[in-house]
């Protein structure tokens, strides 16, 4: 009997020392786009259940609903994300938050990492914040949102828009976040590094292939379309960013292929679902 | 001299990965005159916040590089629905060029037209013939949406024949495919055949469009290496400064002779005015930001806008791009700072505040190792809310971090900057105090 008590007892403080006792939790952040409902419209809940079965306690993930068709640091977006992830640390106790981006959400969670004394709540944040993993980050900016936002003399002087230029998609033209980098942002060349590891997952490639099953993961309408606007961007790109922009802040965690089921590629739309084991993949780093 | 209030400090130290280098860092002009803010604050915190992040022992560097270098193989343009219907040109000068084709929306009547309120940039003379498009545009009354245009309606004509050719387009995709991405919502693309070469060709749509709609096309030319290689020195400006930047027409590492460069600067709202080019050498210019241009959101950034055209043959080489940057109003002057390492206190700075508002100093605090190198400690930040007047503001360190590093006297600060965080503009860079 006492022999299984000091076991126990054993057990517990390696647990503690460890840090396996550490509460952790997982924070998913969606991209570009006012969610409501992230959970079934942006990630789908097959991704999200899988993943956190990674945290020694699979309750304790929040899936974040914000508005970022608004720039980085707007109330609605970063001030938003401050409120949800603020609450879910204080209320489930969390001191080692992993948090999970895509696309777009990189840089919201850039932006409180870069900017600690905007808000009083951004320090509790980055203090809790074990590590980001941000999958496809539009770090650098995409060239496709510079093409609708390329209007020309008439077309600003009018005051035309583009019906689809938000302000989210103005900032992550290749331009202005080559100014955001060098004046509002860290973690990419040159610049003071991020106080927490930011650790991108690159999507290298669109596969639209009708005849190849690969391409109906995630739905094979988004798989063409990417592969279209992949004609606008570098070789190595998912469709929507070439890889030297997912790359461009942090460090790099792994390239799709390197890890995927098959070395199959993930596409822009297929970085946030449950697409070549990357559910696991995503796992596995959790629990790790 | 009047020493701000602190209360409710709140420092906490963290640990930082990557590295530190300075390689942009610059030192602002401050001799433009502080003006007042117009806009209210963009936040409202007025909590001092103190944060320090280590940083991983970096050696000091500070090699001044360009802020930005962004290079241009594509050129866009706007056009009418009437011109489409006569034809627009295409200059390609690389096989198998992309074009995208994007409907403009219109706004309400009531909407503010922003600009100059006339309907009507000022242009450079020789613009008009330059650029499709910009010759006769009407304005529109109603907000709707232009029809998209359907690649199967168009049509491609060598220049000066009048029948269009066969198998010059591939990859056709219309609107309902590219909606499915939601960043090219009413737009079509197709690729042109690289049978048909090079040159200056016609694209005619065969759709019933109304005349007045608006389309915005743009052509890239994937893999060409005649680009436009732009680059600045750096991004952020104060009201009244002068913008400075490198504009070349290049084929590969030959600059192309001949070149013309025409460029606009258009402001967060929409203002766009044609400024006059002061050519330096070797391709670098310089503009006078326009007084009084436009109104800013906080964050929103200036844009400079560069075509260039260069006579290829009977051929015309086109390209655009642009560059961001920040125009900050100077709400706040930077009169003195001084590393004092004392206690918490990193450094102590005198700031002459015009408008009330939240600002942020921030630095790098570097030591000395023992072979006598300057290595990075800790990135620290400390922002206040400031009222007008002169404020005496201490940028405090995380002495844990310090301790730490083990990195000895004598110490410096560097990377510093002042940031008026109520406009998110960046008033003073230096490389080192």
């Amino acid at each position: 009997m006492m022999k299984k008590y000091l076991t126990l007892m054993a057990l517990s403080l390696w647990l503690f020392a460890t840090g396996a006792m550490a509460s952790k939790g997982v924070a998913f952040i969606h991209g570009t786009g006012k969610q409501t409902n992230a959970y079934d419209d942006y990630w789908t809940g097959d991704f999200v259940n899988s993943v956190r079965q990674g945290l020694p306690d699979s309750s304790k993930f929040v899936v974040v609903n914000c508005d970022f068709d608004q720039f980085m640091w707007h109330q609605d977006a970063a001030g938003c994300l401050a409120g949800q992830l603020t609450d879910f640390i204080n209320q489930q106790g969390i001191t080692n938050l992993v948090a999970i981006t895509h696309s777009n959400g990189g840089n919201v969670i850039r932006w409180i990492m870069s900017n600690p004394t905007y808000d009083a709540r951004y320090p509790g944040i980055i203090n809790s914040l074990g590590r980001v993993i941000a999958l496809a980050p539009s770090s650098l900016g995409t060239p496709l949102a510079d093409a609708v936002n390329q209007g020309n003399v008439f077309e600003q002087t009018l005051g035309w828009i583009l019906g689809y230029g938000s302000d989210a998609v103005k900032q992550q033209q290749v331009s202005w976040m080559a100014n955001y980098n060098t004046q509002l942002l860290y973690g990419t060349q040159g610049r003071p590094s991020l106080p927490k590891p930011f650790e991108a997952v690159i999507g290298s490639d669109v596969d639209s292939a009708i005849w190849d099953s690969d391409s109906y993961c995630g739905g094979y309408q988004y798989q063409v379309s990417l592969e279209t606007t992949q004609n606008w961007l570098d070789n190595c790109s998912d469709g929507f960013l070439e890889c030297t922009s997912q790359a461009g802040a942090g460090s790099v965690l792994f390239y799709d292929k390197s890890r995927t089921k098959g070395k199959e590629p993930l596409s822009h739309h297929q970085s946030r679902r449950n697409c070549f084991r990357l559910d696991t993949i995503l796992r596995s780093e959790i629990q790790g | 001299m009047k020493k701000t209030m602190i209360a409710g400090l709140i420092s906490i130290s963290l640990m930082s990965v990557g590295s530190l280098t300075a390689d942009e860092f610059e030192v602002n002009s401050m001799s433009v005159p502080m003006q007042h803010r117009d806009a209210p604050s963009i936040t409202r915190e007025h909590q001092p916040i103190h944060i320090s992040f280590a940083e991983t022992g970096e050696v000091w560097r500070n090699h001044q590089t360009a802020a930005v270098a962004l290079e241009s193989n594509e050129y866009w343009f706007q056009a009418s629905g009437a011109e489409l219907k006569r034809g627009v040109d295409l200059d390609i000068t690389a096989p198998e060029p992309l074009v995208r084709f994007s409907s403009l929306t219109l706004p309400d009547s009531g909407q503010s037209l922003g600009g100059n309120q006339t309907g009507l940039p000022s242009l450079q003379p020789g613009l008009m013939g330059k650029q499709p498009g910009l010759s006769s545009v009407s304005r529109a009354q109603n907000s709707r949406r232009a029809n998209a245009i359907n690649p199967d309606q168009l049509e491609i004509f060598r220049e000066g024949e009048v029948q269009p050719m066969r198998a010059a387009k591939q990859n056709m995709i219309n609107e309902a495919q590219l909606a499915s991405d939601t960043i090219f919502q009413r737009s079509g693309a197709m690729k042109l055949n690289a049978s048909i070469g090079t040159g200056r060709f016609k694209m005619r749509s065969r759709q019933s469009l109304r005349d007045s709609d608006q389309y915005l096309i743009n052509i890239k030319e994937k893999g060409s290496q005649k680009k436009l290689h732009m680059s600045a020195p750096r991004l952020s400006l104060l009201s009244g400064e002068a913008i400075t930047f490198g504009a070349q027409m290049k084929d590969r590492n030959r600059t192309v002779s001949g070149a013309d460069y025409l460029a606009y600067v258009v402001s967060p709202d929409g203002e766009t005015r044609s400024v006059k080019l002061s050519a330096g050498k070797k391709g670098q210019w310089q503009i006078d930001m326009p007084s009084g241009f436009g109104s800013t959101r906080p964050g929103e950034l200036h844009e400079l806008y560069i075509d260039a055209y260069a006579a290829e043959g009977n051929n015309q080489l086109r390209r655009s791009g642009k560059i961001a940057f920040s125009v900050a109003t100077p709400t706040a002057h930077l009169e003195d700072i001084q590393l004092v390492m004392d206690g918490d206190k990193l450094a102590d700075s005198m700031i002459n505040v015009t408008s009330e508002g939240r600002y942020e100093l921030r630095g790098t605090l570097f030591g000395t190792d023992e072979n006598g190198e300057m290595r990075s400690i800790m990135r620290s930040h400390s922002a206040y809310w400031l009222t007008p007047g002169l404020q005496q503001v201490a940028l405090k360190l995380d002495q844990k971090i310090l301790e730490k590093s083990g990195l000895k006297a004598p110490f410096a600060l560097k990377s510093f900057e002042l940031i008026d965080q109520s406009q998110l503009g960046v008033l003073h860079r230096q490389a080192e105090i």
